[in-house]
């Protein structure tokens, strides 16, 4: 069966997600992961359907239109590979980063944990404007490896976090099952 | 005394394990009318660490009588040099913070505590607390360790935002 992964975005307003999925549904479609969020006012869909056997890309594309333009939605079709290259996920690292907003705080902790050859598997952030500035939070979930591990990130993170004036910390967690 | 402006994120002194009391003298008194006051100016508000009004030492209030997902309250203490004696099994569940003023987050405390510390008169005292009550406490000691519950969050999922009571 096809997969089709769907990102749609738009003011937030009372029935999107009712419109996009009543598409899908009606289209036959499968919903599988899917992740929404609004985000400063902006509403937005990451998701994947499997679909029916013989559903083109142009077919659901051209399904969409209507709800497209009533809510004024920005909607992306891909067709996925027919063989995803899914992995097992690894142990995670949670990261929080937090102080006065300024530029360069995503790229730097983003740029040193590539570098060390981690893998950003989640990620969140969210300016607060406040009277005589603004503040910043950044949060991390990271997939270890031997090289990217708590130890290491907790002592290169903290370089780059001291460079930016924020504050900076790593655990390890959310691995244990009960 | 005063109610004193809350210092956010973005002015907080970064990683800083706040300085022991030496002696509960007129200094230490208003440190603790301070933050009671501040406290009492944001009715939501269950408790404030003294380094939320710019005072990096360890001392904290705590009033959770009026809360509803409080059970057990002893009421408005403050405790001065606090140090966590025990703790009990973890739960996970909601909070916010007067210096992260947008957001909350889904923390994992210890049910139970067991703290100890120096009260208004000076002398030593122990408190044992469980539920909510027992949630703030570990929050406001996390304040003097210079951690706040962002920095106890599993990851990007247990953030949320919330309505800002300005």
């Amino acid at each position: 069966m096809p997969r089709f992964s769907l990102h749609a975005i738009g003011t937030d307003r009372p029935g999107i997600v009712a419109g996009v999925t009543g598409v899908l549904a009606k289209a036959g479609c499968n919903l599988e992961d899917s992740r929404m969020a609004i985000l400063h006012g902006q509403f937005a869909i990451m998701l994947i359907v499997e679909a029916p056997l013989l559903l083109s890309l142009e077919q659901l594309e051209e399904s969409f239109r209507e709800v497209q333009e009533k809510l004024d939605l920005l909607i992306v079709l891909r067709l996925l590979p027919e063989h995803p290259t899914t992995k097992e996920p690894g142990d995670t690292i949670a990261v929080s980063v937090h102080g006065a907003d300024r530029p360069g705080i995503v790229s730097l902790i983003a740029t040193r944990v590539a570098e060390l050859g981690g893998n950003i598997i989640d990620l969140a952030t969210h300016r607060m404007e406040e009277h005589d500035g603004a503040s910043y939070v950044l949060l991390l979930s990271i997939e270890t490896s031997p090289a990217c591990t708590e130890e290491i990130l907790s002592r290169e993170l903290d370089i780059v976090a001291r460079q930016l004036g924020v504050s900076c910390v790593v655990h390890a967690g959310g691995n244990e099952l009960f | 005394m005063a109610v004193r402006p809350i210092v956010t994120i973005a002015h907080l002194k970064l990683g800083s394990r706040c300085a022991e009391i030496d002696q509960i003298d007129d200094a230490a008194l208003a440190l603790a009318s301070d933050m009671v006051d501040t406290m009492r100016a944001s009715p939501a508000c269950v408790g404030i660490a003294a380094p939320q009004i710019g005072v990096y030492l360890r001392a904290f209030v705590i009033d959770c009588s009026s809360h509803r997902r409080s059970t057990v309250s002893h009421g408005e203490f403050v405790l001065f040099n606090p140090v966590v004696v025990s703790l009990g099994t973890i739960a996970v569940e909601r909070e916010g913070c007067m210096s992260v003023p947008d957001l909350t987050g889904d923390v994992g405390r210890s049910l139970e505590i067991v703290v100890e510390g120096l009260d208004l008169s000076g002398s030593k005292i122990m408190i044992e607390s469980s539920g909510f009550e027992a949630r703030a406490i570990q929050h406001e000691i996390d304040h003097l360790d210079g951690l706040l519950f962002l920095d106890r969050l599993s990851g990007p999922s247990a953030l949320h935002r919330r309505k800002v009571y300005r």
